[in-house]
């Protein structure tokens, strides 16, 4: 079923601040409208995206790579979504955090 | 980094009187000022800086707990209150719940690596259940931070 396609990429962390409360917000309010899995994975640590609890256990600094996995219907398009958040650095002003 | 690192032995308040969300932060910022660790001149201006942030959104998380927080010059490293509330607070919380537990924390704008291991931190204790339930039947100040020792050397 094409509902089991994964797909996977690299995301950067470029906002100068990394990836604090807001920006796990919008992480987390983006992922919630997926019906698919969404999973960051920092080393040994994976986070379900879905999660602002699990997203701020990364504890991304700016220029940490994270891997993106996406499981379920339009992968590739959740993954570009989610990825446009990070290469806008979250349209965060860098105060207050 | 450990909860014992940046937790304020002296800003833990374990019944927080029943009131709003600016009752709240100025309490557990006044616990920071008596126990020494922010000037009382400054006071004032960390419970604005953090009840602006409030206003972009809550800081209410869910789990009945909310992690109010600024980047305040004030101070040079990384510092947090824990505060209960056995009456709960609104907190305008993202599940709409009221909170009972109530991490503070202020860092230093220099230093962002710090101010996200300390979220780091308290969001990996925070997902343990055990950590939760405990937390909120501490009675003391004493008992909350015999609890934190404890989480720092995962004896839960």
């Amino acid at each position: 079923m094409s509902d089991a396609v994964i797909h996977r990429r690299t995301v950067t962390v470029i906002n100068e601040q990394g990836l604090h409360f807001r920006p796990c917000q919008l992480i987390a309010q983006a992922a919630q409208q997926f019906s698919g899995t969404v999973v960051f994975c920092r080393g040994s640590t994976r986070a379900d995206a879905k999660s602002l609890l699990e997203l701020l256990t990364l504890a991304a600094e700016q220029g940490t790579d994270l891997e993106l996995e996406v499981t379920g219907p339009d992968p590739t398009n959740v993954a570009d979504k989610l990825s446009e958040l990070f290469s806008c650095g979250f349209q965060m002003p860098p105060q207050p955090a | 980094m450990k909860l014992c690192d940046f937790v304020v032995q002296g800003a833990i308040v374990p019944d927080l009187p029943a009131g709003t969300k600016e009752t709240a932060i100025r309490a557990m910022v006044r616990s920071l000022q008596k126990a020494g660790s922010i000037k009382a001149e400054d006071e004032e201006n960390i419970v604005a800086a953090i009840l602006k942030r409030e206003e972009l959104g809550s800081t209410g998380i869910g789990r009945g707990v909310a992690v109010p927080h600024t980047k305040h010059g004030s101070t040079d490293k990384l510092i947090a209150a824990i505060a209960l509330a056995k009456d709960g607070v609104d907190f305008a919380s993202l599940d709409g719940e009221p909170v009972y537990i109530i991490f503070l924390l202020i860092s230093p704008p220099d230093r962002p690596g710090d101010h996200l291991r300390g979220l780091e931190n308290i969001s990996r204790h925070l997902r343990n259940d055990h950590f939760c339930k405990f937390l909120r039947q501490s009675k003391t100040s004493d008992d909350i931070w015999e609890l934190l020792t404890e989480a720092d050397n995962n004896e839960l």
